[in-house]
């Protein structure tokens, strides 16, 4: 931003200024100039005048109204006192509303600043706008400040214009141009107070011109400044005060309190905007504000109002709220208020006839009334601390009341503030409210916006609601004149509500030919959402009468939600009746249409469900797999191989009874495999391997599962010492449980012959010829093994690289099958030489 | 039977309601009985044939439907009642619901009060329009506050239609309620007071003119004009009121009141009256202005 500050010296120079003016050097509206200091600002608040009561400040000494005509020959500017005499009149076509300063007002018409005396109304003295408009002026013993601007709505020309003149001369003192916007100046103290491209006010010395602070809002826009007895205020929407801790610049550390009413229609600010010239013709600009009347106050973060109470002007309403928002009374008046002004009595307004009022703070009620008739546009006030005593007891009308006449005020220029009180009433817990709002609903004239206001207060509020359910009682009427009750507002509370005990009144209307054809869909949903299976029959008489009616030819939306109830409630009988009629020729076609949609659409939805919940499963299974995976072992340990054959016991021991049977000398049964890693056991041998053996025991394996594991494939065993050494057995079970005890046991009974654990394994004698098991990769034949070969699996101890039998060595993980030969001599069973088998009890 | 019947209905041109578009009004379904009743020989549609009949009733074919009601018509006991309420019940096409409905009329039975009270609630203006049509031709005290309740309809036709049956029935405890729906607006009102309404209340009726049109007032009169339970007296002060009103609308009416009065005027107060009007007439011009009071056209 390019902003130029023009000396007047150089003004003079190049003749863009009249009049002879002393020289300013330097010193305001630089952008070089520091803002927020605390050591600038600090002077200037110490400067400013000390907290007291307002004083009415025109030569009269009595309160005085400035105010511009309208609707007359030629417009004028007259002065008016409380009791509405005119004290002087001036023809002028005031284009400004007028300002009371001192024995001055101020006013402009479209081509110049104009003074007049307070007085007599005489033009004291002019001054031309030259293309920029008048927004505003203050004024310090002698001297007046008056502002002309241009672009503060936007467009490529922003010019501001601050002047100092003689108050009743005009005599020129000192004036600063700008390109830039500059709004209404304040005095305060010594000092004027000049907003700045919304966002600055500078702060200049009245005597000579020069800024000697400057304030910068950080976070907010500057709209104006107020200079009151009180103080000195600023801000945008929010209220800012002036005190030590403006310098900050931000909202949070300034003295600061926001707007009051965020939520008021057309967003009033607490001040006219500074930036843009208050007409003084008939205009909406300034009917629609907030007031409020500051208070000192010693607390340097607080922003003081008088009885914290702000009054929100709109037209012809007025409304007080607490410092929370909380309403505290409202009026409707007979007049538009053209200027109003907050006093800590109450609120002073000037009607547009000409109308005067004090209306008392506390109650709203008119404690003072004056002015007299007459048409005015605009209006400039020199009040005081007016606060007349009332003539009696003020009584204050019921909020509750007044809203409601304000809402149903006929006055259709003033919907957006009628819609407020709406919303107003809708926040009050009374239950009669309820009832208000309908009553209120049901004007014929009741704008359409309105109708919306209360029905989406309605859908809100928790009280009174019985009075919904109620409103369902009345029934259309033609001789009686009573519409048919407001259901298009009713049903939607309702259902926002719940309220099921208006499934009987909404049945009524569903059935009722009055209930308009607009709003019939939405009563039948409000039926089937409020209602259970006991509105079925309901539903289905409404159904079956009107299927092939062509009343719902084109319009099937309420058939269609009714079979959508029949459908959800009605159970299958309820299927069975939609289906058949759909099978009906006659059902009207789009009602048809209607209710195969309702099956379809159940369908899809199976359907989806039905692929949702397989995809769920088949997430839930690949989790599974993947917690199974990593769960997995790198390899199977024999305890975990050996827990998979003891499953397999009963099995087994039928194929090695009977191999005990056939060789009773037996001493050991031996498995020896390849795992592979999905629990598949191949190149499975055994030990001894007699066809018989082999045969039995093949199927026992093939059924074995074993876990899965990580490393591709291992090698595994098993091997079951039947000797008395329990320390070989490699699978553990309960002694009763498993065969070798069932084998000790029935050895015991005699059923088989000798047990095997009193067979004591005789040295081999050499070259006996004792059959031993075929090496599983030999294949010799049963018998075919040699007193020089011992038996292969004699050999090792445990396979799979577990702990093999004490004395021997382990295989190791290797892949080959157990080998026989090269064996130490020894034979099988009662084979010889070589010295003990390993599995022998150690000495 | 009802084989041998329907062709026996065809030869005496009864089978016209079984393809005609319109629904037979309830006299013309009174005269089908009765000619069905007067017809020298053959078979004849009775309670019997039920069985038959009923079933189509259920029928797809619209036509078939239709026969089945007109043969029901022709059954005309109570027992052919419930049937037609079943279907009526049941939600049929407009044209079906509108025949069983005229049907019901032209049965006029009591026992179709239940169903037709329904149908007053029906959607359908037509419907409802019917349905207050059929439940004026029941003689039952149950009736008038049905038809009363008609006047309350937001629809005018249904409204006329209900104003109109009060007077076809003679509520005259009605008389109120129909001055309140005539101040309203209901112009069939009108008729309805000329025949219910006594001496006392021409001149609550007569205060109208000049507010209702006056085509609408002179329905009335010509009713009041046309019973002989008025006395002449008041009808002759309906005559000067007129008179006062004059009007080519007025003078036509009254002309066509005088063409009434027998050829041969044999009592003396009749005589008078008819040579009031004639005086009436007389001072009417044939184009006089001022015809349109009351917004009369």
């Amino acid at each position: 931003m390019t902003r130029v500050a023009i000396p007047l010296a150089a003004l003079a120079a190049a003749g863009t200024l009249t009049g002879c003016f002393g020289v300013q050097q330097a010193g305001a509206f630089s952008y070089r100039f520091p803002d927020n200091q605390e050591l600038d600002l600090q002077p200037v608040l110490q400067a400013g005048p000390a907290p007291s009561a307002p004083e009415v400040g025109n030569p009269s000494g009595e309160p005085l109204v400035v105010a511009t005509t309208h609707a007359e020959e030629s417009g004028a500017v007259v002065a008016l006192g409380l009791d509405g005499e005119e004290r002087w009149r001036h023809p002028f076509d005031a284009m400004t509303r007028p300002e009371i300063l001192g024995d001055v007002v101020m006013t402009s018409d479209r081509e110049h600043v104009v003074a007049l005396d307070a007085r007599s109304g005489e033009e004291l003295w002019r001054k031309p706008l030259e293309s920029l408009a008048y927004v505003g002026a203050t004024r310090r013993g002698d001297t007046i400040v008056f502002v002309t601007s241009v672009g503060a709505a936007g467009g490529a020309t922003r010019v501001g214009h601050v002047r100092a003149v003689g108050a009743r001369s005009g005599d020129a003192r000192w004036e600063w141009e700008i390109q830039g916007v500059l709004g209404r100046p304040q005095v305060w103290g010594p000092n004027v107070f000049v907003p700045w491209d919304r966002q600055n006010i500078a702060i200049l010395d009245v005597t000579t011109g020069l800024e000697k602070a400057r304030l910068r809002s950080t976070d907010d826009v500057i709209a104006w400044v107020n200079a009151t007895s009180a103080g000195l205020f600023y801000g945008g929407r929010g209220m800012y005060r002036f005190t030590e801790r403006s310098h900050t610049g931000t909202k949070e550390e300034s003295t600061y309190r926001p707007s009051p009413l965020p939520e008021a229609p057309r967003e009033p600010l607490v001040e006219d905007d500074g930036f843009f010239p208050v007409p003084g013709t008939r205009s909406a600009r300034g009917r629609i504000r907030l007031h409020y009347a500051p208070a000192p106050s010693e607390d340097p973060t607080a922003v003081a109002v008088h009885h914290d109470q702000f009054y929100f002007t709109y037209y012809r309403y007025v409304f007080a709220f607490d410092g929370e928002g909380t309403l505290r009374w409202a009026r409707m008046l007979e007049q538009d208020v053209i200027v109003a002004k907050a006093l800590e009595s109450g609120l002073f307004t000037v009607g547009e006839q000409g109308a005067f009022r004090l209306l008392d703070w506390e109650t709203g009620a008119e404690r003072w009334s004056g002015g007299s008739e007459r048409e005015l546009a605009s209006a400039g006030v020199d009040l005081g601390a007016f606060a007349p005593a009332p003539s009696g007891e003020l009584e204050a009308r019921d909020p509750r009341i007044v809203l409601t006449e304000i809402a149903g005020d006929p006055d259709n220029r003033l919907v957006p503030a009628r819609a407020y009180a709406i919303e107003l009433l809708a926040q009050m817990d009374d239950p009669e409210i309820t009832r208000l709002l309908l009553d209120l609903y049901a004007q014929r004239h009741m704008p359409g916006a309105l109708k919306e206001a209360i029905a989406n207060v309605l859908r809100t509020r928790a009280t009174g609601t019985e009075a919904l359910v109620e409103a369902l009682d009345q029934r259309y009427d033609y001789l009686a004149d009573t519409p048919a009750p407001p259901l298009a507002l009713l049903v939607p509370a309702l259902l926002e509500q719940q309220k099921t005990e208006a499934v009987g009144g909404l049945v009524r209307h569903m059935l009722d030919h009055e209930t308009p054809m607009a709003v019939l869909p939405l009563v039948v949903r409000g039926v089937v959402e409020l209602g259970d299976e006991s509105i079925v029959p309901a539903l289905r008489s409404f159904l079956v009468l009107y299927h092939a009616d062509s009343t719902f030819q084109e319009k099937p939306e309420a058939l269609a939600v009714a079979a959508e109830g029949i459908f959800r409630r009605g159970g299958d009988e309820g299927r069975e009746l939609l289906q058949a009629l759909v099978a009906d020729g006659t059902t009207v076609g789009p009602v048809s249409t209607a209710i195969n949609g309702l099956f379809e659409r159940e369908a899809q939805e199976a359907e989806a469900a039905a692929r949702a919940e397989a995809e769920a499963a088949a997430r839930a299974a690949e989790e599974a797999a993947r917690r199974e995976r990593a769960a997995r072992p790198t390899r199977l340990s024999q305890a975990a191989i050996n827990e998979v054959f003891v499953a397999q016991t009963e099995a087994m021991r039928t194929c090695v009874e009977g191999e005990l049977e056939r060789n009773p000398r037996l001493g050991q049964v031996r498995i020896v495999f390849v795992l592979l890693n999905d629990g598949t056991a191949t190149e499975v041998r055994f030990a001894p391997n007699t066809p018989e053996f082999v045969a039995c025991m093949e199927p026992v394996v093939a059924a074995l599962e074993f876990p899965a594991f990580v490393q591709r494939r291992q090698r595994a065993s098993f091997t079951v010492n039947l000797r008395g050494d329990s320390s070989e057995q490699v699978a553990e079970a309960p002694e009763d449980r498993f065969w070798w005890s069932r084998a000790q046991r029935r050895a015991g009974e005699g059923e088989i012959g000798r047990p095997w654990w009193e067979v004591r394994q005789a040295p081999r004698q050499p070259g006996a010829a004792t059959p031993q098991p075929e090496r599983p990769s030999g294949g010799e034949g049963e018998g075919s093994g040699e007193g020089g070969d011992q038996p292969w699996w004699m050999e090792g101890g445990e396979g799979g690289g577990e702990a093999p039998p004490a004395g021997e060595g382990g295989e190791g993980e290797g892949e080959t099958p157990p080998a026989g030969e090269g064996g130490e001599g020894e034979g099988g069973e009662g084979g010889q030489g070589g010295g003990e088998p390993w599995w022998l009890p150690t000495e | 039977m009802l084989r041998h019947a329907l062709p026996f209905v065809l030869s005496w041109g009864l089978a016209l309601p079984l393809i005609a578009v319109d629904p037979p009004s309830a006299e013309a379904q009174r005269r089908q009985r009765r000619a069905a009743e007067d017809a020298p020989s053959g078979p004849r549609v009775t309670l019997a044939d039920m069985d038959e009949i009923l079933p189509r009733l259920q029928s797809a074919n619209p036509d078939e439907v239709r026969e089945a009601i007109d043969l029901l018509v022709i059954v005309d006991r109570p027992q052919v009642v419930p049937p037609l309420a079943e279907l009526l019940r049941s939600g049929q096409p407009d044209r079906i619901t509108d025949r069983a409905l005229e049907a019901l009329r032209g049965l006029a039975h009591p026992n179709a009060i239940e169903v037709l009270t329904e149908f007053t609630n029906h959607r359908r203006v037509g419907a409802r329009r019917r349905a207050y049509q059929a439940l004026a031709a029941i003689d039952d005290e149950r009736v008038r506050p049905l038809l009363e309740r008609g006047l309350r309809d937001s629809d005018r036709t249904v409204r006329g239609a209900a104003a109109l049956a009060l007077g076809e029935i003679g509520a005259k405890p009605s008389l109120d309620l129909l001055f309140h729906a005539f101040e309203r607006g209901v112009v069939e009102a009108a008729i309805a007071i000329g025949k219910l309404g006594d001496e006392g209340s021409v001149e609550r009726y007569s205060e109208f003119l000049g507010r209702e049109p006056l085509g609408v007032m002179l329905s009335g009169y010509e009713e009041y004009l046309g019973r002989s339970d008025i006395d002449l007296e008041t009808k002759a002060a309906i005559v000067d009121r007129l008179g006062e009103v004059a009007g080519v609308m007025v003078r036509r009416f009254l002309q066509s009141y005088l063409n009434q009065f027998p050829s041969r005027i044999r009592d003396q107060e009749v005589r008078e009256l008819f040579e009031r009007v004639e005086e009436t007439i007389a001072r009417i011009p044939e184009e006089a202005a001022g015809e349109t009071i009351g917004g009369g056209q």
